[in-house]
């Protein structure tokens, strides 16, 4: 009943219906590049046969090769996504303590993109208001980069600029804007660890009916072993790991 | 204990910011490194991402005291520019910078607390409608953190594994404390901000 419903809305959600937003969906996969598959990339590959080398040692058997590859390409999804993780920390800093100096070329690249009058201005109000204590700052590189400062500077008035923030606040602007950026990794990071633990489930299951070379019942694999290895629960493990070792 | 030569690669990169000390990192690797004896690349490829995991919880259980301290000031905000207490305030100062008076501390404190107190409102009060404002964020910063808690309980759990496997021991080895155990003794504990 549940199911039948499920298909139905699926059908019915056709995903992004006008030409923006089909060309915004187009890039989603290219944010981070999570969705994409390990075997495509043959540095993957490699890095897989590695961490299986490592895990399986010298007691390397086929069902334990194919159980520790599964660990292997699931944690090497999650390291991607830690990775992912790593990189959006390090943008939420930035956006907390960019220096004012690494604004040199953003201020010279809005004042040559704006022309000397109008937007200009407007352009550099916005970023002065933006950060008052790099007022000063600004005003030197105004200098430096022969911009004829022939406006009215009222707005620095001590009255109108906005009171010094306090670092509280910068940081919490910075985990505002990293919250949900990193609860868009979440579906990611929970399939990978669900990857992840049915790799573990296989793995101990292994390592338990391995020690007396005697494969593991069907019974004892269950469901999840079989379906993680893209079998059917029906078919007969003894059978498969005989092949396995051929 | 001592990072054989063979894994130090895996600690070349550190996922450090540049407001945390790499020294921090490393003790926190050799703490780890201490409990959980790590032997082979494999295990110590783990102690990386257990190390890394940790690190992230460290820095994620500061979050909720900043989302506070900044959500109080809000709050506050919010408050002393309720219609109640508007003309009352308004006549004397404007909320914004009685708010930062009041963080600044002396004689604004008392006096916002007086005020407070004649509406039967009190600091709790105002962290109260702080949680309320940060919620949203709060939730999230919350969520991740528990997701990290998983994540350090199942590589600890694979780490177990590897480590009978490799001593070829039906018993299973103990790592100093179970799980649980040492996810709370190495994670910081979450202190009320005053």
């Amino acid at each position: 009943m549940k199911s039948s419903s499920v298909r139905r809305r699926a059908r019915a959600a056709t995903g992004p219906v006008t030409e923006l937003g089909k060309k915004i969906v187009s890039q989603n996969a290219l944010l981070h590049g999570l969705s994409v598959s390990k075997r495509s990339d043959p540095k993957l590959t490699a890095e897989i046969e590695e961490r299986v080398r490592l895990l399986v040692g010298s007691a390397a058997t086929a069902i334990r090769i194919v159980a520790a590859e599964q660990i292997a390409a699931a944690e090497i999804d999650v390291d991607r996504i830690n990775e992912a993780r790593h990189h959006l920390y390090i943008q939420a800093f930035a956006l907390e303590c960019k220096p004012v100096e690494d604004r040199r070329d953003e201020i010279r690249m809005r004042a040559s993109s704006y022309g000397r009058l109008g937007g200009l201005w407007g352009a550099f109000q916005r970023l002065i208001l933006k950060d008052p204590h790099a007022t000063k700052h600004y005003l030197n590189l105004l200098q430096e980069s022969e911009l004829e400062p022939e406006i009215d500077l009222s707005f620095l008035d001590d009255d109108k600029v906005k009171p010094p923030e306090n670092p509280d606040s910068k940081r919490v602007r910075s985990i505002e804007w990293l919250m949900p950026r990193l609860r868009g990794l979440d579906r990611y990071s929970k399939r990978a660890n669900a990857r992840y633990r049915r790799a573990m489930e296989i793995w101990r299951l292994v390592n338990l009916h391995s020690e007396d070379h005697d494969p593991p019942p069907p019974d004892a694999v269950g469901r999840s072993a079989a379906s993680h290895v893209c079998l059917s629960p029906a078919v007969n493990f003894a059978e498969i790991t005989s092949r396995l070792e051929h | 204990m001592r990072i054989p030569l063979e894994s130090t690669f895996l600690f070349r990169k550190l996922p450090i910011l540049s407001d945390e000390r790499a020294s921090d990192y490393r003790e926190l690797v050799d703490e780890l490194s201490d409990r959980l004896k790590p032997e082979g690349r494999w295990e110590w490829r783990s102690i990386r991402r257990l190390a890394d995991k940790y690190w992230e919880l460290r820095r994620l259980e500061q979050y909720p005291r900043h989302l506070i301290q900044e959500g109080r000031r809000t709050a506050l905000k919010e408050i002393l520019g309720d219609s109640a207490f508007g003309e009352e305030v308004s006549a004397f100062r404007e909320p914004g910078k009685l708010v930062a008076a009041f963080f600044d501390g002396g004689k604004a404190k008392k006096t916002t607390y007086a005020r407070l107190r004649k509406y039967g409102l009190n600091d709790t009060s105002i962290s109260a409608r702080a949680f309320e404002v940060k919620a949203g964020v709060l939730a999230d910063c919350y969520r991740i953190i528990t997701m990290l808690q998983l994540e350090i309980s199942m590589l600890l759990e694979t780490y177990r594994e590897h480590q009978r496997l490799r001593l070829d021991s039906k018993d299973p080895i103990t790592i100093e404390g179970d799980t649980d155990r040492t996810v709370l003794t190495l994670a910081p504990k979450y202190t009320e901000p005053a």
